[in-house]
């Protein structure tokens, strides 16, 4: 079973995350900022990191960048997952290390596949 | 004392009327006295004569008949009558028979009137007869006497007792005292002396009163009032009697009524002015203002959407994904009616969402954060992808689809993105008012917007539905945000609104054009003209049309061209968002929801379709582009010359702004930078500024620094200022080889470029020599050295020659013997120290001894090197002095 950590200062979009990823069999871990993120990173090695960028203490980027340079991070894959849907915002999470981007809201019948496409990526 | 009377006409009047009076007077006296006393004395003789006669006739018969006693009664009588007169009867002898006086009687008439010219005249009285009657005035014992001498003649009457021998008998003498007559004279003199001096006192007081009531008073008020008007007091007189003064007056009157008329009318026509010229600035100030304050206000509203965005999308994820996972029955199935309720919930918030990104975007496009990236893109691979999401719902609709792409409108070079949006937009468009018929679209090489050599670089697409079409007066409209044509179909056909915003937007981006033709039922045809040239994007302008150009030129009196540029501002091109409205109520949109200029002037607001309005060239002139960018950018360079002449200038050249920055910040303190980002621009600007060195960039787009360098080094102008390579590439060979002062590798050591620079922007390459040395051997000498070692040498032996010189060579280095035994070279330091544009000119000193502290002061700063010629030979000074001008530059 493949482990995602979701990480997302919004309730509700971390439980609709959960509800559709469960139902494909993902085993799915919650984070609910910067820190928790970089911590339960570390704690679980997730498979697939699902990163929303406007996050409290530390921003999805910065963590992004943290957990990149370490080597054990470099080939799990990191998706920007966030609500800003400018051009310039797709660019900065690649620069910062990202391996892919969603942006929210999200199309249920779509998000599966394209988790399923990042996973296999890697 | 003449003073006081030529300054005061009633002066002048009273001395005119003292003078006259005076002289009247002493007329009168004069006459008075003149005349009068003869007068008095012809009426005095008058009465002697009469007095003399009627004595003559009494005394007649007594003397005949001799009655003596009733001469002497009578002649008593008189004698008591008239005290004043003395009767005297003499015989021819001049012995006195009778007298009023009865004393005196038989004494001679010589005794009593002791006066010789009297004796004499009444002995030829007596002793010839030969008058009858004489008067004349004597002085007698002191005493002034009018005596009259009357001859008794002989007659029959008196033969009886004097015998007829003798012709005259006696005589009759009369005298009278004068003293009266000469006091009442004297007393009438002295009368009318006292009138005269009377009068003259009256006179004076009179006229002086007069000249002071007619004349000085009113004439005060009027040089008073001349005088405070003059001062600019708008005094009119009181009203005066109609004399000449009176008419003055009223002519004054008048001369201030009518001033004043017209310094009132003045100063309204000035007030007017003032306001108006306030309320200008005023204007002015409130529309910069207001300018600000809505760029800042676009700034923060750009922000504001921005994260409005980001937070009005985060609750629609839940929302949508939620209501989706629920029609997906995860949770369990669900009956019909509360899936179509969901799928009711699903579809709305789907429009909300696009509301939300085409509000975006809206904001993206307005404030300028969108940039394209264009590319060749294959136009029927375009259209086809985005017809995959419209097939099923024209399928759905029975609706026709037809695609026709003439040959050469293929490809497109544009942002794909963007293009697909602008297409999306305008098909989505079609499909949703379209009910029957169906949705075309062509695409052709256009007619518009060729270029230069009228080789076409745009196609035009068109969208064609037979839908429900738009009314004329719409047609402007729906271009704006929010602006469905029909408020009605708002509710009929969900859509934003802002969809056609958008795409005029992208498309201006592209620098194409979109505009609409339609028929209410017939259907619409939509036109956009989008580049497939990529030069359309690399070109410099025009950005407005030519006849606009024209317009503005005629208008603004410059050259058309001025306005057939991109307007830049140090070296970048700004673009018409960087601006926001220009706010001018002449403006042909003025008041319009959308006051943008999409691209300047020509494409001002409404887009491209409306973009030139020749007619309207006066609204440009409040507009801040037109003002800062286009018509002013002229002056800020020339105000970045004048500053150059006070500052030292290093030009940057380099196409990367932050590096140009760097540079900045590494110099400021000592040199004010000035960046160029176009190469192209570089010799130019060079030759503009005259900057003390140059840094020049090597990779650059368009030119790059090799040839720039290349360029610098041919031209007359440019080829002394020493430039500096900084650049990330290392070829110092090449760059020493054209002419490279020095070479810099990036990244930039910022401290040693300004010690670099501070270095060689001293030594200014020297050519021309100025020598002041009086001996003229040495003169000669040095003179033939410098030559030899290639510099021009102008060779002055005084300092008077050397300033003439100094002025019309203005030469780069001064060698100057300052010992000179006159010390004259010290004058012409003087001099040289107060010209401004002499001052910086280097001077080497030569001397024969050691300088005193004084002279060392005096010479302070100024002298870049003393060579003391008493410690050389004559080989070793010279050696010194190319040593010296080798340490300054030379």
């Amino acid at each position: 079973m493949k482990r995602i950590l979701i990480v997302d200062d919004n309730e509700d979009s971390r439980e609709l995350v959960k509800k559709i990823l469960k139902k494909y069999d993902y085993e799915v871990i919650e984070a609910v900022d910067g820190e928790d993120a970089i911590a339960k990173a570390i704690a679980y090695r997730p498979d697939l990191i699902l990163m929303d960028i406007s996050i409290p203490k530390i921003d999805g980027y910065e963590v992004t960048r943290k957990l990149k340079q370490r080597p054990d991070f470099k080939n799990i894959p990191i998706i920007a997952f966030t609500a800003h849907a400018m051009r310039g915002d797709q660019e900065k999470a690649l620069q910062a290390g990202c391996n892919g981007y969603i942006s929210k809201p999200i199309n249920v019948k779509e998000f599966p596949k394209q988790i399923e496409i990042y996973l296999k990526k890697e | 004392m003449f003073k006081f009377i030529s300054h005061k006409i009633g002066n002048k009047l009273l001395l005119t009327f003292i003078v006259i009076i005076t002289i009247v007077m002493i007329i009168e006296i004069w006459f008075r006295i003149y005349f009068g006393k003869g007068d008095r004395l012809r009426l005095v003789e008058a009465g002697n004569n009469e007095v003399l006669d009627t004595i003559y006739s009494t005394m007649k018969y007594p003397l005949t008949v001799g009655d003596s006693d009733s001469m002497h009664r009578d002649l008593e009588e008189i004698g008591s009558k008239y005290k004043n007169i003395q009767v005297y009867l003499t015989d021819f002898n001049g012995v006195i028979s009778f007298s009023t006086n009865k004393e005196l009687i038989h004494s001679k008439i010589e005794d009593i009137v002791k006066n010789e010219d009297f004796i004499k005249r009444l002995r030829e009285s007596i002793s010839e007869g030969s008058f009858a009657k004489h008067s004349k005035e004597y002085k007698i014992n002191g005493e002034r006497r009018l005596i009259t001498i009357l001859p008794i003649h002989n007659s029959p009457e008196c033969y009886h007792c004097h015998g007829s021998s003798r012709k005259v008998l006696g005589a009759l003498i009369m005298s009278t005292g004068l003293e009266e007559v000469y006091r009442t004279i004297n007393a009438q003199r002295n009368r009318s002396l006292a009138l005269t001096i009377f009068a003259f006192f009256l006179g004076t007081v009179v006229i002086t009163f007069i000249v002071k009531k007619i004349i000085r008073e009113p004439l005060n008020i009027l040089v008073d009032a001349t005088q405070r008007f003059a001062k600019g007091e708008m005094i009119t007189i009181p009203k005066y009697p109609k004399d000449e003064i009176g008419i003055l007056i009223e002519t004054f009157n008048y001369m201030v009524n009518e001033v004043a008329k017209s310094k009132i009318e003045l100063e309204k026509e000035l007030t007017r002015r003032a306001r108006l010229l306030e309320e200008r600035d005023e204007l002015v100030a409130l529309l910069q203002k207001a300018n600000k304050q809505l760029k800042e206000l676009d700034t923060l509203k750009s922000a504001f959407i921005a994260n409005m965005s980001h937070e009005l999308r985060t609750p629609m994820n839940a929302i949508i994904g939620y209501t989706d996972l629920l029609l997906d029955e995860v949770d369990g199935p669900l009956n019909e009616e509360q899936k179509a309720s969901l799928r009711k919930v699903a579809a709305n918030a789907r429009h909300l969402l696009q509301l939300i990104n085409d509000v975006l975007d809206i904001s993206k496009i307005e404030s300028g954060k969108i940039e394209l990236r264009p590319k060749e893109v294959d136009l029927k691979e375009l259209i086809d992808s985005i017809m995959v999401t419209f097939e099923p719902l024209i399928a759905k609709k029975g609706l026709s689809f037809s695609l026709n792409i003439e040959s050469g409108a293929e490809k497109l070079y544009v942002d794909e993105d963007k293009t697909k949006q602008i297409l999306i937009n305008l098909i989505s468009n079609a499909v949703k008012f379209t009910h029957q018929g169906g949705i075309t679209i062509k695409a052709r090489v256009s007619e518009r917007g060729k270029d230069k050599e009228g080789n076409p670089q745009f196609v035009e697409i068109s969208v064609t539905d037979t839908g429900i079409g738009i009314k004329r007066e719409d047609l402007d409209k729906i271009f704006d945000k929010f602006a469905q044509a029909d408020v009605s179909t708002t509710r009929q056909y969900e859509g934003t609104g802002l969809g056609l915003s958008i795409v005029r937007g992208l498309v201006a981006l592209h620098k194409g054009m979109v505009w609409v033709e339609s028929e209410v039922g017939k259907g619409s045809t939509f036109y956009v003209l989008l580049p497939f040239k990529k030069e359309v994007f690399e070109r410099t302008g025009p950005v407005i049309e030519e006849k606009m150009a024209e317009a503005l030129s005629q208008y603004f009196e410059v050259p058309k061209e001025v306005f057939l540029q991109e307007p830049s501002f140090e070296g970048k091109i700004v673009r018409c968002w960087d601006y926001t409205q220009c706010g001018h109520v002449n403006c042909p949109e003025y008041g319009s929801p959308e006051k943008r200029c999409w691209l300047v002037l020509g494409t001002h607001c409404k887009g491209i379709t409306k973009g030139s309005y020749p007619e309207k060239a006066e609204a440009c002139k409040i507009c801040e582009v037109v003002r800062d960018l286009v018509l002013h950018k002229e002056e800020q360079t020339s105000e970045l010359v004048k500053i150059s002449e006070k500052e030292k200038v290093v030009l940057a050249i380099d196409d990367n702004p932050d590096a140009v920055d760097l540079i900045r910040k590494y110099l400021e303190k000592e040199y004010k930078v000035i960046g160029i980002l176009n190469s192209e621009d570089a010799v130019r600007k060079a030759k503009e500024i005259k900057p003390v060195a140059i840094t020049l960039d090597i990779m650059m787009p368009k030119k790059d620094g090799w040839q720039v360098l290349k360029e610098l080094k041919e031209d007359e102008e440019t080829k002394d200022i020493p430039v500096i390579i900084v650049s990330i590439v290392e070829n110092k060979t090449l760059a020493f080889s054209l002419g490279a002062t020095d070479y810099f590798v990036k990244p930039l050591d910022g401290n040693s470029l300004l010690r670099r620079i501070k270095n060689i922007e001293v030594y200014r390459p020297i050519r021309k020599v100025l020598l002041l040395e009086r001996d003229e051997k040495t003169n000669n000498d040095i003179s033939k050295i410098l030559k030899e070692s290639g510099y021009t040498v102008y060779a002055a032996t005084g300092s008077k020659q050397a300033i003439e010189l100094v002025k019309e060579e203005k030469p780069d280095l001064l060698i100057i013997n300052i010992t000179d035994p006159d010390s004259s070279a010290f004058d012409f330091i003087d001099f040289i120290k107060t010209s401004k544009e002499l001052k910086d000119i280097p001077i080497i000193a030569l001397t024969n001894k050691e300088l005193t502290e004084k002279e060392k002061e005096e010479l302070n700063g100024r002298i870049k090197d003393i060579i003391n010629k008493a410690l050389f030979s004559e080989e070793e000074l010279i050696k010194e002095l190319k040593n010296s001008l080798k340490k300054i530059g030379g």
